[in-house]
């Protein structure tokens, strides 16, 4: 059966519902949904904080990585 | 005679069709989980305004010379493309089947400034996706993916990310709208209202609109969507007779598929276009067993895996027998012929129409 509105009907997100409760599920969803966009954000802004070096090697070992395992 | 239509798997127990609670007030969404969409599209244009202003204020950000200012235009380029390729490849998508916004005109508003920020008419994006590529995939009208060769292959992959987007794209769709003067008309309307919001950060600074708008289109267009289209249906064949359901593969990463809108469900989302992207999760269970029946490619990973395998190879025949092996344990296929590797398979044939050497 396909869960009403509000709940995603996605397995994946139920099971981290039963295992961690309402508002990691949340987290996790937010986040997770806009990963990208936010960890853009978030070395974009830092280049304010830690300088762009960090921001471009964070990058592009995340790239690495992810073109790796995802 | 027209050809008849092809079958598609059946799903146990129905479609998931989302379904509002008795009582719910409506929004402006068209699904509560649509928010997402929303949200994300915002935070990328929030992420190029931010890239903006470092960049017209270096002081202030701390960049103090040209080295490190070419550090943060290209990590912040990259990450702008990959945002974005993501934005219209996938997020735009979503709502180019589905319209995100109840109300019609939001929609197409939004739409507008959605695609811009990936260097796209919105327009011709959902032309191209939903009357090219959904209507005719991998039938040889479908421009929108790679070329094959006479022996069924996709072309070389390098030189399909770089020569799709925007010079294939514009030639097809040039030709495609000049067909029919309504048609031509509403793309040059299209045309104009993108070409006035897309020209804004040239207004700003010309210089940093070619490095932090140009530059992220093209990483987008080149390294993220491309290769995203390539993997989606690179040894599939058209929907035939004999083979309705091998015409994309699917791809189960859960990282993938939680961060790209569950776009890997992809042989569940072209037979069901209209369902929304978070019910393709369980469109996918209820068709498990056919997908195995039918031999689908199901993959463990992601695009981003898969591509890299194509990306990085430099032999064509062991890149297929890699990416053939990244097919999940839990979906096995039936072993290839002898002499035929499964992912070159090029013996379909247009629906209705009979195999050459097909043996079912």
């Amino acid at each position: 059966m396909i869960e009403p509105v509000g709940v995603a009907p996605d397995r994946r997100v139920h099971a981290a519902r039963a295992r961690t409760g309402g508002w990691l599920r949340t987290v996790r969803l937010y986040f997770g949904r806009s990963f990208f966009p936010i960890v853009t954000l978030v070395l974009i802004l830092g280049v304010l904080v830690w300088g762009p070096w960090v921001s471009l090697i964070v990058a592009t070992v995340m790239w690495f990585v992810i073109m790796q395992t995802a | 005679m027209s050809d008849p239509k092809p079958a598609k798997l059946e799903p146990e127990g129905g479609v998931p069709r989302h379904q509002a609670p008795r009582g719910a007030r409506q929004g402006l969404l068209s699904h509560p989980q649509d928010v997402h969409c929303v949200l994300f599209h915002l935070l990328t244009l929030l992420a190029y305004g931010c890239a903006f202003w470092i960049y017209l204020n270096p002081e202030k950000a701390g960049l103090d010379g040209p080295y490190e200012m070419a550090a943060f235009v290209m990590m912040a380029a990259l990450m702008l493309g990959w945002s974005a390729g993501i934005d219209v490849g996938v997020n735009y998508h979503n709502h180019a089947h589905r319209k995100v916004f109840r109300s019609r005109w939001l929609s197409l508003w939004f739409g507008r400034l959605w695609t811009f920020s990936g260097g796209w008419p919105a327009f011709f994006w959902k032309f191209s996706h939903v009357n090219v590529h959904h209507a005719k995939t991998l039938e040889p009208e479908d421009w929108t993916l790679p070329k094959k060769g006479a022996d069924g292959k996709f072309e070389n992959y390098h030189y399909y990310s770089w020569a799709h987007w925007p010079w294939r794209y514009a030639a097809h769709l040039w030709q495609e709208f000049n067909a029919f003067p309504q048609l031509r008309k509403k793309a040059l309307r299209e045309l104009a209202i993108f070409l006035a919001l897309w020209s804004i950060p040239f207004f700003i600074d010309p210089l940093m609109a070619l490095l932090l708008w140009v530059m992220p289109h093209f990483f987008a267009n080149v390294f993220f969507m491309a290769p995203g289209m390539y993997v989606q249906h690179v040894g599939c064949v058209p929907r035939s007779a004999t083979r309705p359901f091998n015409h994309s593969n699917t791809f189960l990463s859960g990282f993938f598929n939680l961060t790209m809108f569950n776009i890997g469900y992809h042989n569940e989302h072209h037979d069901y276009p209209g369902v929304h992207w978070t019910e393709l999760p369980e469109l996918h269970r209820r068709l498990k067993a056919g997908l195995i029946g039918a031999g689908v490619r199901v993959m463990a990973p992601g695009y981003y895996q898969a591509s890299w395998v194509y990306g990085m190879a430099l032999d064509r025949e062991k890149a297929d027998r890699r990416f053939d092996g990244l097919q999940h344990p839990d979906y096995p296929r039936p072993p290839a012929e002898p002499g035929r590797v499964p992912s070159l398979d090029a013996t379909a044939t247009r629906p209705g129409k009979a195999p050459a050497t097909e043996t079912g």
